[in-house]
């Protein structure tokens, strides 16, 4: 046990100054009598682009202590090094600074747009922004975590400020009930999350480093009748569920369609994007540390997770009229096809290979998947807001939006494009990465099911292009939306519509830097 | 207190809660509280059965740090507690907030957005 | 068989007090007595602690949860003024019944299952004292409260920071929440 050093907080340093800048902006309300909303948005862009310079970056040499190693992105072609501090319970890999900065990446984006939609519905309080940022240091602590108990209350850290962002709108009944549900929901998985981690601890004889678990656990016999075997399967089966409950999977996909409805719709995309990345990335995580004995018991549930969400999801979206309904429905869908990389052929010798092919594919295909969330969560937002009182979107309020709102129809349909999976877009490329992992490693029916349930969803993401451009007759009033006017907005929307666009034409490199960058583990 | 702890540890090891019965307690513990929130419609009830299975989680944890002799399961229930009171403070002001618009805290009447 | 002995014996009356009390709040109808029946749930539990020889925690549990979160709860009920509830039928809500039957029956089979592997299991030593050496110090600590506080800020000095943090979410979080309109004051 080490006492605690300066290397400590240089090694976490992106997180910390998330939360430094979240205090300064609550201070300097206290101390400041004329501190605006206006300085606090401003803070917070500014210590989310410094976050993630430094995580770029890393820190200049002279200020590092003796010793100390700070995370960097790899530059290409070499793999960083682990980088572990406070006593082994955060661990520094190519692959958390890679999600680190996607998370980074999406915060910054979406608090761009923040103000200008949070002013919209009358909603825009400085909390609001201490409550992003907290919940994403939250969630870079939670992607670094190598202990288990570090990891719940960085689980924990990143969830308590959405359940009031949840229900941030006090006076509206669906805000409310949002609230009310994703709490409940969310503070039921932590019960089983902890339920999971008190197992695993029993089976290893007091373990809960990451680790240490891992080469405790492999070194057991592989049989039910051995007791701490059992705890290992019951641990590892109450923690999947957990994780599974943050990222949307069936069977544990009860709250998506009414919290993603309900919560205002800038929240809905904290959630959809920045919540799922983290989730995605822990799941894949705690995937690994499971020794191979376990893991073949314990693969059946990853699959009914797997497949389940992908035919749960498309099914269910293609009979949905509420645009942010479908869309959830669709998180469903795709929270289920990066579950499909989370599974790997027992016992194959090339299971190191399979796992950094499937990483990297996984980093490529979530990044997608946030850019395009954040893109079409962004518009539905500025469609909302744009006619006064009225908060919920039908596809038959889309009809001949291509003519009144070119701009927003225009980037609406290029995320449902990207979803549906067409070429030369994002989503395309990370379908096709998870078809290549899952062949390349012999999992054919697993591709199968990608494959049917990819045609699925072309149908409803069409039905959302067709309504924008080509059916114009409409009943009622007619849904124009504000136009993305504000500076921010332009800014946000066409990075994004870049990015869709532009991180499918580069998808090759980008996917090799991902490779290159992945390292072990464990 | 030397003699005290020799006293302790010369005791023949005859009353010892066997680990088991501490594990089919919490489950059973567990099992009530999964019951009280399926069941119930009030939300302070569901929010009081969920801390009754995070309390008998709670239990397992100090079971097994008491059976290997080591500490991390009671440093565990330590932020466990900690947590429990944050979400308390957290869900209780949701009640509030949802109390206000509703005037009532019936799960079953609080259905706004479509099933 | 082993004998009865008394720390068996006081197991027993604290499972049985702990089951009923449990019970008590998810049967009771209304919400106040509910409560109360936790309360004394967390007391049962405070004891069980201290029958395992984790008495630090036990009156940690007692000063925590009976203390301050049941203070608010029932501070929550009796603002709300909560009305007793009548319960639905079984058959109202066939999927949660079935959902609710189906998880039960899991953790049962669950346990049934290591109880065929696992016959009672060794026993938990009550009085056995945790050993650490102090870090750097080399120092030998024998003793529940200060080892415990020694690993906290040490060994789990990162969650333990973390924790602060979320204290302090939650608290500009239930402000938040709480607070009044404060649109219809501007």
């Amino acid at each position: 046990m080490n006492l605690f050093s300066i290397n400590d907080l240089i090694a976490t340093a992106p997180a910390l100054v998330l939360v430094t800048g979240a205090i300064l902006i609550l201070l300097l309300q206290i101390v400041l009598p004329k501190f605006r909303l206006q300085a606090a948005y401003g803070v917070a862009i500014a210590v989310t682009a410094a976050a993630i310079l430094l995580l770029v970056t890393g820190i200049p040499t002279s200020w590092q202590a003796a010793g100390a190693t700070v995370q960097i992105l790899p530059p290409i072609g070499t793999p960083v090094p682990l980088t572990e501090a406070f006593n082994r319970h955060v661990l520094f890999s190519g692959f958390v600074s890679e999600f680190s900065l996607l998370i980074l990446i999406a915060l910054l984006l979406l608090l761009l747009n923040s103000r200008r939609l949070l002013a919209e519905l009358d909603l825009n309080l400085v909390e609001a922004y201490l409550m992003m940022l907290f919940s994403a240091a939250g969630l870079l602590y939670f992607i670094a975590a190598q202990d288990l108990i570090t990891l719940f209350v960085a689980l924990e850290l990143s969830s308590l400020p959405l359940f009031v962002l949840a229900g941030w709108d006090r006076h509206s009944k669906s805000s409310n009930e949002a609230g009310i549900k994703y709490f409940l929901l969310s503070v039921l998985a932590t019960t089983f999350l902890l339920l999971g981690i008190a197992f695993l601890y029993g089976a290893s004889e007091g373990r809960t480093n990451l680790n240490e678990l891992f080469y405790s656990l492999s070194r057991q016999p592989q049989s039910v009748r051995f007791a701490p075997f059992l705890f290992g399967i019951l641990g590892w089966i109450f923690i999947y569920a957990a994780i599974a409950f943050k990222t949307a999977l069936v069977p544990f996909h009860g709250w998506v369609a009414d919290v993603y409805e309900g919560s205002i719709t800038f929240v809905t995309s904290f959630m959809a994007s920045l919540i799922k990345i983290a989730a995605v990335a822990v799941f894949f995580k705690l995937v690994m540390n499971t020794p191979e004995n376990h893991r073949a018991i314990v693969q059946p549930v990853l699959m009914v997770f797997a497949v389940g969400s992908m035919f749960y999801g498309n099914l269910t979206a293609l009979v949905q009229t509420n645009l942010k309904r479908m869309f959830a429905f669709s998180s469903i869908a795709h929270a289920g096809y990066m579950a499909t990389l989370f599974i790997f052929p027992v016992g194959s010798a090339l299971l190191a290979e399979i796992q950094k092919e499937a990483s990297a594919a996984l980093f490529f295909y979530v990044a997608g998947y946030a850019a395009t969330t954040i893109l079409v969560f962004t518009v539905i937002a500025f469609l909302e807001t744009g006619d006064g009182e009225k908060r919920r979107i039908t596809l038959e309020d889309l009809k001949g939006l291509g003519k009144r709102n070119p701009l927003a129809a225009f980037l609406l349909s290029l995320g449902a494009l990207s979803f549906a999976g067409i070429p030369p877009l994002v989503g395309f490329f990370g379908k096709l990465y998870i078809l290549r992992v899952l062949l390349g490693s012999g999992q054919y029916i697993l591709a199968l099911f990608v494959a049917i349930n990819s045609l699925l969803a072309v149908y409803y993401y069409a039905r959302i292009v067709f309504h924008c451009y080509w059916d114009y007759e409409t009943e009622g009033e007619k849904l124009t939306g504000s136009a993305l006017r504000s500076p921010a907005a332009w800014i946000s929307g066409m990075a994004l519509a870049v990015t869709v666009i532009g991180l499918g034409l580069v998808s090759s490199p980008v996917l090799r830097y991902a490779l290159d960058a992945m390292v072990r583990f464990r | 207190m030397n003699n005290l702890q020799n006293i302790h540890h010369s005791m023949p090891i005859v009353s010892q809660v066997p680990i088991l019965y501490v594990i089919g307690l919490v489950l059973i513990l567990f099992s009530i509280g999964l019951i009280g929130v399926l069941s119930r419609r009030n939300v302070i009830v569901i929010f009081m059965s969920v801390e009754m299975m995070l309390n008998s989680v709670n239990l397992l944890f100090i079971a097994f740090a008491r059976l290997y002799g080591d500490l991390g399961g009671e440093v565990m229930v330590f932020f466990v507690m900690a947590v429990a009171a944050a979400e308390a403070a957290i869900g209780l002001a949701l009640v509030i907030a949802l109390h206000r618009n509703y005037k009532t805290v019936d799960m079953a009447e609080v259905a706004e957005l479509k099933q | 068989m082993e004998e009865l002995n008394m720390r068996m014996i006081l197991f027993y009356v604290f499972s049985f007090i702990m089951v009923a009390s449990a019970l008590g709040v998810v049967l009771h109808r209304n919400p106040v007595k509910s409560a109360m029946f936790l309360v004394s749930f967390f007391v049962g539990l405070a004891a069980m602690y201290a029958l395992l020889g984790a008495e630090f925690l036990a009156v940690v549990q007692i000063l925590v949860y009976v203390g301050a979160i049941m203070v608010l709860f029932l501070f929550v009920i009796m603002l709300i003024s909560v009305r007793e509830e009548n319960f639905e039928s079984p058959g109202s809500n066939l999927g949660r019944t079935a959902a609710t039957v189906l998880l039960i029956g899991a953790f049962a089979v669950q346990f049934l299952v290591m109880a065929r592997v696992f016959t009672a299991g060794p026993g938990i030593n009550a009085s056995r004292p945790y050993h650490g050496s102090l870090g750097q110090t080399g120092k030998i600590i024998e003793g529940n409260v200060e080892l415990l506080s020694f690993k906290l800020f040490q060994g789990y000095l990162l969650p333990f920071e973390l924790i602060s943090i979320v204290l302090l979410v939650a608290a500009i979080g239930a402000v938040v929440l709480a607070k009044k309109n404060r649109r219809k004051l501007q």
